[in-house]
């Protein structure tokens, strides 16, 4: 953790000793540790079941496992969208405590589509995501816009700052909206709490065109944060049109972090854990750093949901709650230790 | 626009059910409707002492002007012949004056004044409630905090529920509010119609009586749990007091104290039971959860004996069970249970 707070404090680009075989180590075990954390979201949760099962249409408890491929692919797509938009945003406000949920990007999804729901009558899944990107990119430019002002601009603290103000503003209005319309409340009581159970493939696909434009637009994002992090002006003086890259990169963060609260409600923290844990481990490139994000955030999501169906039988942890646990430590701990300084 | 179009259906569909299975259900209406006007106070009734949850609250003379909180509790009262002058706002199943249609039959019949509705969205509205200037407050089934107990004290002299909140049974807010108007005479009168509207309706529908339900709270926006109603809701009440019994797993896993439980979906072939009921948004509900590959392994989903209760004007009936809205439960939901019982 302290190498971690020691990169995100002083980034030493490119002097990582040997990248090329650490990353091949880190490959093999991260494959092995894909495949533990994707068999385990398999076959563990309320109801353990044997690997024969999962490929026995005859067996009785061939369901629980039918329910498990989708619930499984979700966490993994989830997970990475967060921790890949996460990524983004740090790199792109060079704030260690960038993170969809902590800058109200996750609030505005959630308002938009309570509104969707409530007022607009909008019943389609497709329809919902769009109201989320729409309250993703707003609530974002908002908090920019507020952390902006005064003199010293949008420092990573103001940053923060905003996001928690417009998180808990947005939060209190889609409880007041839940409140006086029991209805919605009904339908949208996991607004409340991410989770990524009870969701067939059909939600997945619904989201799928928006994750993929995201990830698309974060590998473009991924060559440009290395020059964006040099400063505006020198970017500028390498020949990059920097508003043209930062709309870019930003509408990644729109597109990752709306679609997956969109699809599992939502999930904090994934996106300010894992880049952080990434960094520790591949360095501050964001060639590197974006791609093993995604993977990290997939893992831990995943992960933390196999974990939340298992340590409260009969009933399950919702994934939202299980993320809260791991992430809010480390949060302080990063404020705790004054690193906040910028990237 | 939606939503208002789907309700409406949804109640087209269950009056038109319930109009193909009326017969015995008439008379039961019949009887239990009339409710004797006022006069019926007892002798020496005033002073009396009501003990709850936060304490004991004596009444030295008949109230005049009573307010009530909760669900059921202006049904309580007005099956005792007195019209609330203020009463919660039945948000949830009411109608658009924040009324059911059981209060306003009954209203009507006493030719009563529509109570001062009150939102309880944020709380005890205290500060409406006194400007109603109550002399009574009754909460015997609502869920009132004891700060907010204490509050309402300073206003007029308050009855809460006797032990915990939301999960006061029928007979006992009716015996309190019986106490507190001080008419227990009459108060025994209208528990022995109201369970005699039960035993009719038992005795029309046979073959549920003895049968085995789990009732639950399905959604489809997280197919993931199963919320469920323990033995202590009081609408499996209603339906043990009915003869049916309580599913023997829901027995084994439901906690004491709480009025639900959550279970997770991939335990759903465990809910055995002769029939399974729950609450459902939309007609369109039901297919989804029989489709789901977890939900769908509930047996009474799987074998076609299911309720899937769209009407939150029915479902309110029995989940705020009251002397007034048992009849009309039993008029409109039985017959449901009774076709759920028998299968589709």
């Amino acid at each position: 953790m302290t190498t971690t707070l020691a990169v995100v404090a002083e980034p030493d680009r490119g002097t990582t000793p040997d990248p090329a075989r650490r990353h091949w180590r880190a490959l093999v075990l991260v494959l092995l540790l894909a495949a533990a954390v994707v068999t385990a979201s398999l076959l563990v949760g309320s109801r353990t079941i044997s690997p024969a099962v999962l490929f026995d249409s005859s067996h009785p408890q061939h369901p629980i496992a039918l329910a498990r491929f989708p619930r499984t692919a979700l966490a993994l797509a989830v997970g990475a969208a967060l921790a890949l938009s996460g990524a983004c945003m740090q790199g792109l406000t060079r704030n260690p405590l960038a993170d969809p949920g902590i800058l109200g990007v996750t609030a505005g999804a959630s308002f938009a589509m309570v509104v969707a729901i409530s007022f607009v009558g909008i019943s389609t899944l497709t329809g919902r995501l769009f109201f989320a990107l729409l309250g993703a990119a707003l609530a974002a430019v908002l908090v920019h816009a507020l952390a902006g002002l005064g003199r010293d601009g949008a420092t990573p603290v103001k940053l923060a700052i905003a996001g928690a103000a417009l998180t808990a503003a947005l939060t209190s209005w889609t409880s007041g909206i839940l409140l006086s319309d029991r209805r919605t409340m009904e339908v949208f009581r996991f607004w409340q709490v991410g989770t990524v159970g009870g969701r067939g493939w059909d939600v997945l696909a619904a989201g799928a065109p928006f994750l993929v434009l995201g990830v698309l637009l974060a590998a473009y994002g991924a060559r440009v944060l290395d020059l964006l992090a040099l400063g505006d002006d020198l970017a500028r003086g390498l020949g990059r049109r920097v508003w043209l890259d930062r709309a870019v990169v930003g509408l990644a963060i729109v597109l990752l972090a709306g679609a997956a609260t969109a699809l599992a409600g939502p999930i904090a923290f994934v996106g300010l854990v894992v880049p952080h844990a990434v960094r520790a481990l591949v360095g501050a490139h964001h060639t590197r750093l974006l791609p093993w994000s995604a993977v990290g955030g997939a893992l831990l999501v995943t992960a933390a949901d196999t974990l939340g169906r298992v340590v409260l039988p009969p009933t399950e942890v919702q994934v939202g709650i299980m993320t809260a646990v791991v992430g809010l430590p480390f949060f302080f701990h990063l404020i705790r230790r004054g690193r906040v300084s910028g990237l | 626009m939606r939503r208002t179009t789907i309700t409406a259906a949804a109640a087209g569909l269950t009056l038109l059910l319930s109009a193909c299975s009326t017969g015995s259900t008439d008379t039961a209406e019949d009887e239990a409707a009339p409710v004797e006007p006022s006069s019926s106070v007892d002798a020496d009734a005033f002073p009396v002492t009501v003990e709850h949850a936060f304490g004991a609250t004596e009444i030295e003379a008949e109230p005049t002007r009573v307010v009530t909180m909760g669900w059921s509790d202006h049904d309580v009262v007005l099956s005792l012949g007195v019209v609330p002058v203020g009463a919660t706002e039945i948000s949830w199943g009411g109608n658009e004056q924040g009324s059911t249609p059981w209060f306003d039959d009954a209203l009507a019949e006493l030719d009563g004044e529509q109570p001062e509705r009150l939102s309880d969205a944020d709380g005890a509205p205290v500060d409406e409630i006194a400007q109603l200037e109550p002399d009574l407050i009754l909460a015997t089934g609502s869920g009132i905090t004891e700060a907010e107990y204490k509050k309402l004290s300073k206003v007029a002299d308050v009855v809460a529920y006797p032990d915990a909140p939301w999960a006061t049974s029928w007979q006992d807010s009716l015996e309190m509010v019986g106490s507190a108007l001080g008419r227990t005479a009459l108060a025994d009168e209208v528990r022995a119609d109201t369970e005699a509207s039960i035993a009719e309706a038992a005795e029309a529908h046979p073959e549920v009586v003895g049968k085995s339900f789990v009732f639950a709270s399905l959604t489809t926006t997280d197919m993931s749990k199963i919320d469920y109603y323990t033995p202590e809701d009081n609408r499996p009440r209603l339906l043990t007091d009915l003869g049916m019994v309580n599913a023997p797993v829901i027995e084994k896993i439901s906690e004491k104290g709480a009025f639900y439980g959550t279970l997770s979906a991939e335990r759903a072939a465990d809910l055995e039971s002769d029939v399974f009921i729950t609450y459902a948004e939309s007609d369109k509900d039901l297919a989804a959860f029989t489709k789901d590959p977890l939900l769908g392994q509930i047996p009474g989903l799987k074998s076609g004996h299911v309720l899937a209760s769209t009407d939150q004007t029915d479902a309110l009936g029995l989940s705020a069970p009251s002397p007034l809205s048992i009849p009309y439960a039993m008029e409109k939901f039985v017959p449901l249970v009774a076709e759920a019982v028998q299968g589709s």
